[in-house]
């Protein structure tokens, strides 16, 4: 029987990060020579994500050691906003007060289901840094993909379809009403990757978690256990936190049932 | 004695950057009238038909529908009461038998004032199999099937006042004047009022009751009314 904790993986050193590196490197001169001007974005966003990484590590481990309640609820809150600017920094057409719009729908999501994935986890100490920061990080960074692409297709179908929705809306029908098949496709458009990575999990892919557990000595067992949990919250999440955001997008945009603003970028 | 249905002093909209783009005078409506509203293109003529409905945020002395001050009114009785057809139509990505299902859904729908059998009346007239119509795939209708699919949800909703906007431009001839005479049928027989935008002036003489010049402007330039 393999004993799993006595397999370590061993310390990565600044060597191995070059040397990884050097895949971008050669992916990002490849597109160079062909033309394509990948390699700039490719290569600053690598960067950014090493330096990114790598603070993130130094500020976890101060939090961690630190590991007291007032520093977790504040880094907890602080990625929670950083999460909501992200959201909607990303939105072309953003409505008024969006980031304040997408940071209720993340912590009407994102907050109660972790707290109910910590308790499943037998996690009840809550305010254990090491455990719920980075499972809110994971469940967040699903979430805030899955609002921005339904909040971005509401937007956006709302305003191709317009002649769609002032048919119903002549018709005396309600804004929620004349926007139910776009709010539906646009929940389906923020839930669709995560029902296909659900849909191949474990027979073509093996989730990211699950390979660190793995790599960390965890029984694969557990591993897959865990990831379904994983997979469950995050579904969810991205599902509640799309509704909310969307639903509070088309409620600023409604928010005047005599005329709507909106409309007004037709004329000029 | 006609019973006023719109009474309109000094109606403005103005766009997102603050500069005046409509602006009507005054304006009434009364039951069994037939309104040929003209004007240049890009005079704001769907512009008003759309402000009547409160697709805009507009601003007035005074809007009364039926006496009521409209600001005062549920806003979607009043779209219901004054409907809004526009030119292009869009409809959804489903069956025609949808389309009515859709609508007639609508929560200020009820089997009172929304009649079906209306719609299959108006389509049977146009000498269309209303069996064979059902079936059709909105996406696979013509511009002017399409515009006769809006004028058959109207005529099942029935409203008081018909607001067209070019609904007939993509008809061809011999069901144009079907569906004219239809709206003037409504005018004559029961009292309903129709507001109609159509660049095809020569019948309108002796349909419509009267014209309305909507002289609207961009920027900032006076905007006009005149009326006969």
């Amino acid at each position: 029987m393999r004993d799993y904790n006595k397999l370590n993986m061993p310390n990565i050193s600044h060597q191995e990060i070059i040397a990884i590196s050097f895949l971008t490197l050669f992916v990002g001169i490849f597109s160079w020579k062909m033309g394509w001007s990948l390699h700039r974005p490719l290569w600053i966003s690598t960067l950014r994500c090493l330096v990114q990484l790598s603070l993130l590590g130094y500020v976890l481990g101060y939090i961690f050691q630190a590991n007291h309640p007032a520093i977790t609820l504040f880094s907890i809150a602080s990625i929670t906003v950083v999460a909501a600017i992200a959201s909607s920094a990303r939105l072309p057409l953003a409505v008024r007060g969006q980031r304040r719009l997408n940071f209720v729908a993340l912590i009407c999501s994102t907050w109660p289901i972790t707290l109910i994935t910590l308790i499943v986890l037998q996690q009840y100490d809550l305010t254990k840094p090491t455990i719920i920061i980075p499972l809110l990080g994971l469940i967040l960074g699903h979430s805030l993909n899955g609002i921005t692409l339904g909040v971005e297709r509401f937007t956006s179908e709302l305003n191709s379809n317009r002649a769609y929705f002032i048919s119903l809306i002549s018709f005396g029908a309600t804004p929620y009403e004349a926007s139910q098949d776009l709010l539906k496709n646009s929940i389906k458009v923020s839930i669709t990757p995560v029902i296909n990575s659900m849909s191949v999990a474990g027979i073509v892919t093996v989730p990211g978690m699950m390979t660190g557990q793995i790599m960390s000595n965890v029984s694969p067992i557990q591993a897959a256990l865990y990831q379904y949990v994983i997979m469950v919250a995050v579904s969810s999440s991205i599902f509640v936190g799309s509704y909310i955001g969307i639903k509070l997008t088309a409620k600023q945009l409604f928010k005047s049932s005599k005329g709507f603003d909106f409309l007004l970028s037709d004329v000029s | 004695m006609n019973e006023t249905f719109i009474a309109i002093k000094n109606l403005s909209l103005f766009n997102n950057k603050k500069e005046l783009i409509l602006a009507i005078n005054e304006f009434s409506l009364k039951s069994g009238e037939f309104i040929h509203l003209v004007g240049p293109s890009g005079s704001g003529k769907s512009l008003f038909l759309k402000s009547l409905i409160y697709l805009y945020p507009i601003q007035f002395d005074t809007y009364l529908f039926l006496g009521l001050d409209t600001s005062k009114q549920n806003i979607f009785e009043l779209r219901r009461k004054m409907l809004y057809l526009n030119q292009f139509p869009e409809l959804g990505d489903k069956t025609v038998s949808e389309v009515y299902k859709t609508f007639e859904s609508l929560k200020i729908n009820s089997p009172q004032n929304w009649q079906k059998k209306r719609a299959e009346d108006f389509i049977s007239m146009l000498s269309i199999s209303w069996s064979e119509w059902l079936k059709r795939p909105v996406s696979y209708l013509s511009g002017g099937e399409l515009q006769i699919l809006q004028h058959s949800l109207a005529s099942a909703a029935d409203p008081l006042i018909y607001l067209l906007d070019e609904t007939l431009s993509a008809i061809d001839q011999e069901k144009r004047k079907l569906i004219l005479e239809y709206y003037v049928k409504k005018t004559k027989s029961q009292q309903k009022s129709v507001i109609l935008i159509d660049h095809h002036t020569s019948d309108m003489a002796e349909i419509s009751t009267r014209d309305f010049l909507s002289l609207t402007t961009h920027s900032r330039n006076l905007v006009s009314r005149q009326e006969n």
